[in-house]
């Protein structure tokens, strides 16, 4: 089931509904109006659809690129950017920032709404947390007066990066 | 400066991964116990933090800063609000197992680049003593 | 994610192009067809290229921005460097009464979002329905930067009318 719903994001009638159009906001635009976006973000949001899947869907995806030809997954790369871009997990952050990072013409549809989306996500919440455990040393607070950029906290943030979105 | 737009210290918290909104569950603001010392299971302290476009990528810090009335100084524990371009930012802090040694008032305090943006008070009361005010 | 494409470095390449008051205007010359985009535009003809006449096969390079405003050397794709072009080389809107004429550019607007999504220059202006005075215009089109060109009337697009505005862009003066 889901690799059929993955599958659609490339259908001819998907290629079709934008080959006359050329701005990645208009392409954007139409993608999420389709009925292949709209159920595959229906079956992320009831559990259906998992992001490891979406991961190795995408790896799999990546086997038919060639360098220096136009890659026959770009329509269907840029389909699932649209599904995903409201989606707060770590794959969509990743997803987003390797995709848009990238400088290929291979790809250039996907690439362009990548962009486009990720600048778009500065309205998304980030979300940030730091575990504590009883007993665990912090900080005995002197007067605090300097923001600390680095150290001790990115180790903690790293720790915080494990936890499990949901109930916390 | 970012803005603060809410601070809150809670039971527990959701984010839905789809909307990636947050639900928060039971708030805080009175404790009661029988005895001393008195470990609560875990609390979350939410802070949502909003940047100006300028601010964007800037380098903040977000301190949670716990002030007990057994503890002589309070406890702190910095986040670094990643450098990522959002304009909302919320940071979690969630103690596991703090365990307190008094009663009386547990001042939570959030703080920005190490100055004070607000405060939530859990009143910790013995159970048989609504009012140790009087 | 994509690790194996990172190492590739960059594979984009565009030119130098400017408005006419030399700000810069971001393009890319775009790959060849793969066999997807030609088949699609196949299919494009299929349904609504009855009427149209065809000037050249798929080919990539330019979209309808490059062919409008770069003489075909490379894709314009956003369409806020087509409001640079539009502002910086003296186009304005025709005015009430005027009529369109060969090479004024004729741009189809999205009524939602007020965004224009494909643009293409008047090439002449064929006679209208026996007995009326209206000429219709009629343009040359590369639908984006996978299409073919084709030559059309301007109501005799792919894009629905109902939720879609023609536009008429000139540099003629007032």
């Amino acid at each position: 089931m889901s690799k059929e719903l993955l599958s659609r994001l490339g259908s001819d009638d998907v290629h079709d509904s934008i080959v006359c159009y050329s701005s990645p906001a208009a392409i954007r635009r139409l993608l999420s109006r389709r009925r292949e976006v709209i159920d595959l973000r229906a079956a992320l949001q009831n559990g259906s659809l998992t992001d490891d899947e979406l991961r190795r869907h995408v790896v799999e995806l990546m086997h038919g690129f060639r360098p220096g030809q136009r890659f026959d997954g770009d329509v269907e790369l840029a389909a699932l950017a649209v599904a995903i871009e409201r989606r707060s997990t770590d794959f969509a952050e990743e997803f987003f920032h390797d995709l848009a990072s990238l400088k290929l013409r291979e790809l250039s549809m996907s690439i362009g709404i990548a962009r486009l989306i990720l600048h778009a996500r500065q309205d998304l919440a980030k979300n940030e947390s730091r575990v504590i455990k009883l007993g665990e040393p912090a900080h005995q607070s002197k007067s605090f007066s300097q923001p600390n950029g680095r150290g001790r906290v990115y180790a903690m943030a790293r720790n915080a990066k494990k936890f499990k979105w949901g109930a916390m | 400066m970012p803005e603060l737009e809410y601070f809150l210290v809670a039971e527990s918290i959701s984010v839905d991964q789809e909307t990636n909104r947050v639900s928060i569950f039971n708030v805080l603001e009175e404790l009661q116990a029988d005895s001393l010392p008195f470990v609560y299971p875990s609390l979350i302290a939410i802070s949502s933090w909003n940047l100006a476009k300028d601010e964007l990528g800037g380098d903040f810090q977000v301190m949670l800063r716990v002030n007990s009335p057994a503890q002589e100084s309070p406890f702190d524990y910095p986040i670094n609000l990643s450098r990522e371009r959002r304009r909302r930012h919320r940071i979690y802090h969630r103690l596991i197992g703090p365990s307190f040694h008094a009663f009386g008032d547990l001042k939570f305090e959030v703080l920005l680049n190490g100055e004070h943006r607000a405060s939530h008070i859990i009143s910790l009361i013995q159970s048989d003593d609504k009012d140790p005010q009087g | 994610m994509f690790e194996a494409l990172k190492l590739l470095g960059s594979s984009e390449k565009s030119i130098a192009l400017q408005t006419r008051v030399g700000r810069d205007i971001a393009n890319l010359i775009e790959l060849e067809p793969g066999y997807q985009q030609v088949k699609a535009y196949e299919r494009l003809l299929e349904r609504h290229g009855a009427k149209w006449r065809i000037r050249k096969p798929p080919t990539g390079i330019y979209n309808c921005a490059g062919h409008v405003w770069a003489s075909r050397r490379t894709s314009i794709l956003d369409p806020r460097e087509w409001q640079k072009i539009i502002a910086d080389d003296g186009y304005r809107p025709l005015g009430d009464g005027e009529s369109p004429m060969p090479d004024d550019i004729v741009a189809y607007v999205d009524r939602k979002s007020a965004e224009i999504i494909h643009l293409a220059r008047i090439i002449f202006l064929a006679d209208g329905l026996a007995g009326s005075k209206l000429k219709i215009p009629w343009a040359a089109s590369k639908w984006n930067s996978t299409a073919g060109e084709t030559c059309h009337s301007i109501f005799d697009a792919p894009y629905d009318l109902g939720d879609h505005d023609i536009r008429y862009l000139t540099d003629r003066p007032l």
